[in-house]
């Protein structure tokens, strides 16, 4: 628990109803998304505005009271969960949009601004946000910026990163910076790019401006069921050849359609294909009809069974409405579920789901896979039940062995959701202790007393080796300056 | 440095024994280019990264200033140095490492010329989207550390967006890599992005990992000639309309112009004003579409206007970078795309008033402005160099000095912008600090750093 006189002080902040610290509603901020951990806050702040952050983090820091950011809380990884009893800085009174600057293609939002609100504020002008987690009805702006939150589109459009183009940014002990140039290039080394996907440990952002862009002219949606895994992988891999970068490529296999399927979003999926593709292309209206045709010219190609172009808008929502709702669909076959988030060379999908397929069965799960297949972005879901002693655990290992194989095909264990604390333990496996440091080093440029989200993101031990080695190194700098 | 100032001589006999005589050399010429020291500077060429590594560890021993470099043919750039040592050049790590066209990325050595590297895609119809104005010998390290880009940034963005990872050598001679070879990758932080435009004060650069692009369907390009608020007025139609352009560029490039489209006019006097180039990478049914609706905005205006396609679009960019690798000096500046056209008017009237040749030209919709200037003494450049600047900064826009002589650089700053403040500033003096464990002994920040 927070002194008294904490409270007080930071209720004098942010006015009365900004701070919670009663213990029955501090529980709705135990764990973000990833449920598997969670942690008790000293308190939840809610300012309302830069000044305010940045008032509340001065005070945390003169305390020493550990402090993480919260967006929606619908991360993946724990990235937002107070193990440490930190105090979670809410973003959520922050919820408004700046400013728009149509002509020159840029907005301005606080960090608790919904991601798909932005696109409904900008639609009527014909522009849109790109970056579209799944989560993008709920999940905030500020949010995606600490995670560097990904989506269906960003094979042809980028993540958050390549959208974010400055940003006002409170520091760990208080101070306010701007980052970044909102049009052309960084000025000297890229800061903000490094804050981009940072998980919150690097400080707040507060207002960050991005690109819009416009809506392109046409769409064509393209569904193609296929007897053969082998074969949509090959699909994916010659529409590429053919120099189309599709603006989503998303693969489901059999298990995950039989979810789906189960759900509102029924397209009715044979119970005898192993994978289903989703391909949209877009562009100018002259186009994309072009462009459909040698998409489904690249199926047939490839032993397609069946593939078609959605022939309305209804049709193309649902298709989309069944791949975007597939990770809640399992909790229709499966009593609990995990989310895996690795990332494999393309060209390795098939042998790499074989392999998913033999560990299922030798950790007695079930394994869903759905993935952003043009970057191959894989999402195991493995199913368990919590109920059963042990399975919880089974089930984590399952995930572990297959963020390692995701490793060892060249890969990385994580293309989207974060490392927050659940992938922590995968660090070691991806990154030397030399890469690790680096990283500690960079962590302590900006959070040099380790108080903003500590324990996320980077292993504990690199730091703990890091200090020692930083202190050797200051001693003998010292004495070779004396 | 260290108090007991090293001479050339055993730093070289040092090296020679590291890596082999063959790979190191002393080169007087090079010291004056980089800074104002008499003494010469030894340039390694390490054969492998393990080398390299040697170099490095030597040169934090014994406390010798390292220059990371490639090719060394975009030197006049950054602040001008502090005494440098030692050059560790990339030129001999310039082999492909891995080369998966299906998975549309590739890891080649740093060393690796452009020019060489766009070969080896374009046999398998893909391509690395960065067009800025370079020699042939250019290294791919060197165009990423210098933080290059070119008109298609329009379109592909910059080394930011196409660089996913590298492997550097640290000061100390620890190997390090960031991102990775997959292209969607949150694994820790993203240290990929701090290697853009570092030049060199980060670490060794010897492996970069890019994402590649297919090589555009067609290529059908609209040359359109006019007055410069004719060009503005298009630019916000387009940049207002779903149209794709890959690049939108406008400039007062007299001998441009005169190429491409006054000696079709059959006119061979002054040329008309702004040309605005708009490019297209869509497939041909979708650049047909483009060229019609831009053709109709021209008509609107009464500009000329003509279309150029396949080889005679490359034939074009490659002319209009032919301008910008010139000797002179290149101030750019970024704003707002409405503001543009108008602070290169300024620009323009200014250098004419101070009668220094000079050229402009924009990648409009991404807010990148540059003028060159290609005349007047030291005194003249400069003079009108911070003029420019101070106009362009009055208008809340940031202005960088990418290249210019090394007497121009020892007079004006590289950077300013009204929102670089000291902050930021600390903060970028803490990373590049957060690299430097142990006695590095590196040039002091953005010192020139590893150059194309």
């Amino acid at each position: 628990m927070l002194s008294s006189s904490l409270i007080r002080e930071l209720t004098e902040i942010v006015g009365p109803g900004g701070v919670i610290h009663d213990s029955k509603q501090l529980a709705a901020y135990e764990c973000d998304a990833y449920v598997a951990q969670t942690g008790r806050p000293a308190a939840v702040v809610l300012p309302a505005d830069t000044d305010q952050v940045a008032q509340v983090v001065r005070c945390l820091a003169q305390a020493g009271v550990p402090f993480l950011p919260r967006g929606a809380g619908t991360g993946l990884s724990g990235g937002a969960t107070p193990m440490h009893h930190e105090v979670v800085i809410s973003l959520a009174r922050m919820d408004k949009l700046l400013h728009v600057d149509f002509a020159n293609q840029r907005a301005t939002v606080q960090p608790g601004f919904v991601n798909l609100e932005l696109t409904r504020q900008v639609a009527q002008q014909g522009f849109y946000y790109a970056p579209d987690p799944s989560s993008q009805s709920v999940c905030t702006i500020g949010g995606n910026v600490g995670e560097n939150a990904g989506g269906s589109h960003c094979l042809k459009y980028g993540v958050t990163t390549n959208h974010v183009v400055a940003a006002k940014v409170v520091l760990p002990d208080g101070e306010l910076v701007e980052l970044g140039d909102p049009y052309g290039d960084p000025l000297g080394l890229d800061v903000l790019g490094l804050l981009v996907g940072s998980e919150g440990t690097l400080g707040i952002a507060t207002e960050i401006t991005v690109r819009i862009l416009k809506r392109p002219q046409a769409v064509k949606t393209v569904m193609a069921w296929f007897e053969r895994v082998e074969d949509a992988s090959d699909t994916v891999s010659g529409i590429i050849a053919d120099g189309i970068i599709p603006a989503a490529c998303e693969m489901m296999d059999q298990l995950a359609m039989q979810a789906v399927d189960k759900s509102m979003y029924h397209v009715g999926y044979p119970p005898d294909i192993e994978a289903v593709l989703l391909i949209e292309v877009d562009g100018l209206a002259a186009g994309v009809d072009d462009l459909a045709e040698r998409v489904v010219e690249v199926c047939r190609r490839h032993r397609v069974r069946t593939v078609r172009v959605a022939k309305d808008e209804a049709e193309r929502s649902l298709w989309w409405s069944s791949r975007k709702m597939a990770f809640p669909a399992i909790g229709r076959i499966s009593p609990d579920y995990m989310v895996q988030d690795g990332v494999i060379p393309r060209t390795r999908l098939t042998e790499v789901l074989k392999t998913i397929a033999r560990y299922s069965q030798e950790a007695g799960l079930r394994v869903a896979n759905v993935f952003h297949a043009g970057d191959g972005n894989l999402h195991p879901l493995i199913c368990y039940d919590a109920r059963i002693p042990g399975q919880t655990e089974q089930a984590a290992e399952l995930g572990r062995r297959i963020l390692e194989l995701c490793v060892d095909v060249g890969g990385s264990i994580t293309g989207e959701h974060g490392v927050g604390v659940e992938k922590i333990r995968e660090m070691e496996y991806l990154f030397t202790d030399t890469e690790l440091h680096l990283q500690a080093r960079l962590r302590e440029a900006f959070n040099p007393r380790d108080l903003c989200n500590p324990g996320k993101l980077i292993p504990r031990p690199a730091r703990c080796v890091e200090v020692k080695q930083a202190a050797a190194a200051l001693a003998s700098h010292t004495s070779h300056t004396v | 440095m260290s108090s007991d100032e090293p001479t050339h001589a055993p730093i070289a006999a040092a090296l020679a024994d590291a890596i082999g005589e063959a790979q190191v050399r002393t080169d007087a010429h090079l010291a004056k280019r980089l800074s104002q020291q008499a003494t010469p500077i030894v340039v390694a060429t390490p054969r492998n990264p393990a080398a390299a590594a040697r170099v490095l560890r030597l040169a934090a021993d014994h406390g010798w200033s390292v220059l990371p470099c490639g090719a060394g043919t975009h030197l006049e750039a950054g602040p001008v140095l502090k005494p440098v040592d030692v050059v560790i050049q990339s030129t001999n790590l310039n082999q492909v490492v891995e080369y998966s066209p299906a998975d549309m990325v590739v890891t080649v050595q740093s060393g690796m010329p452009l020019s060489k590297l766009r070969h080896v895609l374009a046999e398998h119809n893909q391509m690395l989207p960065m067009d800025a104005p370079c020699t042939p010998a250019a290294t791919v390290g060197g165009a990423v550390s210098a933080g290059l880009s070119g008109p298609h940034r329009v379109l592909y963005g910059t080394f930011r967006d196409l660089l996913i990872g590298t492997r550097i050598i640290l000061a100390d001679g620890r190997m390090v890599r960031t991102g990775g070879k997959v292209v969607k990758n949150v694994a820790g932080y993203d240290v990929t992005k701090l290697v853009v435009g570092s030049r060199g004060s980060l670490g060794f650069l010897t492996e970069c990992t890019f994402k590649l692009k297919p090589l555009p369907l067609h290529r059908e390009l609209c040359l359109l000639v006019g007055k410069s608020a004719q060009v503005d007025w298009v630019r916000a139609r387009v940049m207002d309309s779903p149209l794709l352009p890959s690049a939108m560029e406008a400039t007062n490039d007299a001998a441009l112009i005169q190429a491409f489209i006054s000696s079709r006019l059959g006119t061979d006097g002054p040329a008309a004003e702004w040309l605005l180039a708009i490019d297209c990478h869509e497939n041909r049914q979708a650049a047909a579409y483009q060229t019609e609706q831009v053709l109709l905005l021209a008509a609107d205006l009464g500009m000329h206007a003509e279309v150029i396609r396949g080889q005679d679009v490359e034939r074009f960019w490659a002319r209009h970078a032919k301008t910008w690798l010139q000797p002179g000096s290149v101030l750019r500046v970024q704003a707002p795309p409405t503001d543009m056209m108008s602070i290169l008017n300024e620009w323009t009237q200014f250098a004419h008033e101070r009668h220094v040749a000079a050229t402009v030209t924009a990648s409009l919709p991404a807010g990148v402005g540059r003028i060159g200037l290609w005349a007047g003494t030291v005194d003249e450049q400069v003079e009108l160099l911070q003029e420019l600047r101070a106009r362009a900064r009055q208008r809340g826009a940031a202005s960088l000095l990418e290249t210019a002589p090394k007497t121009v650089r020892s007079v004006v700053p590289m950077y300013d912008s009204p929102r670089l403040g000291t902050a930021e500033r600390r903060l970028q003096a803490a990373v590049q600090r957060a690299f430097q464990s142990g006695g590095s002994h590196f040039p002091d920040t953005f010192a020139g750093g590893m150059t194309s």
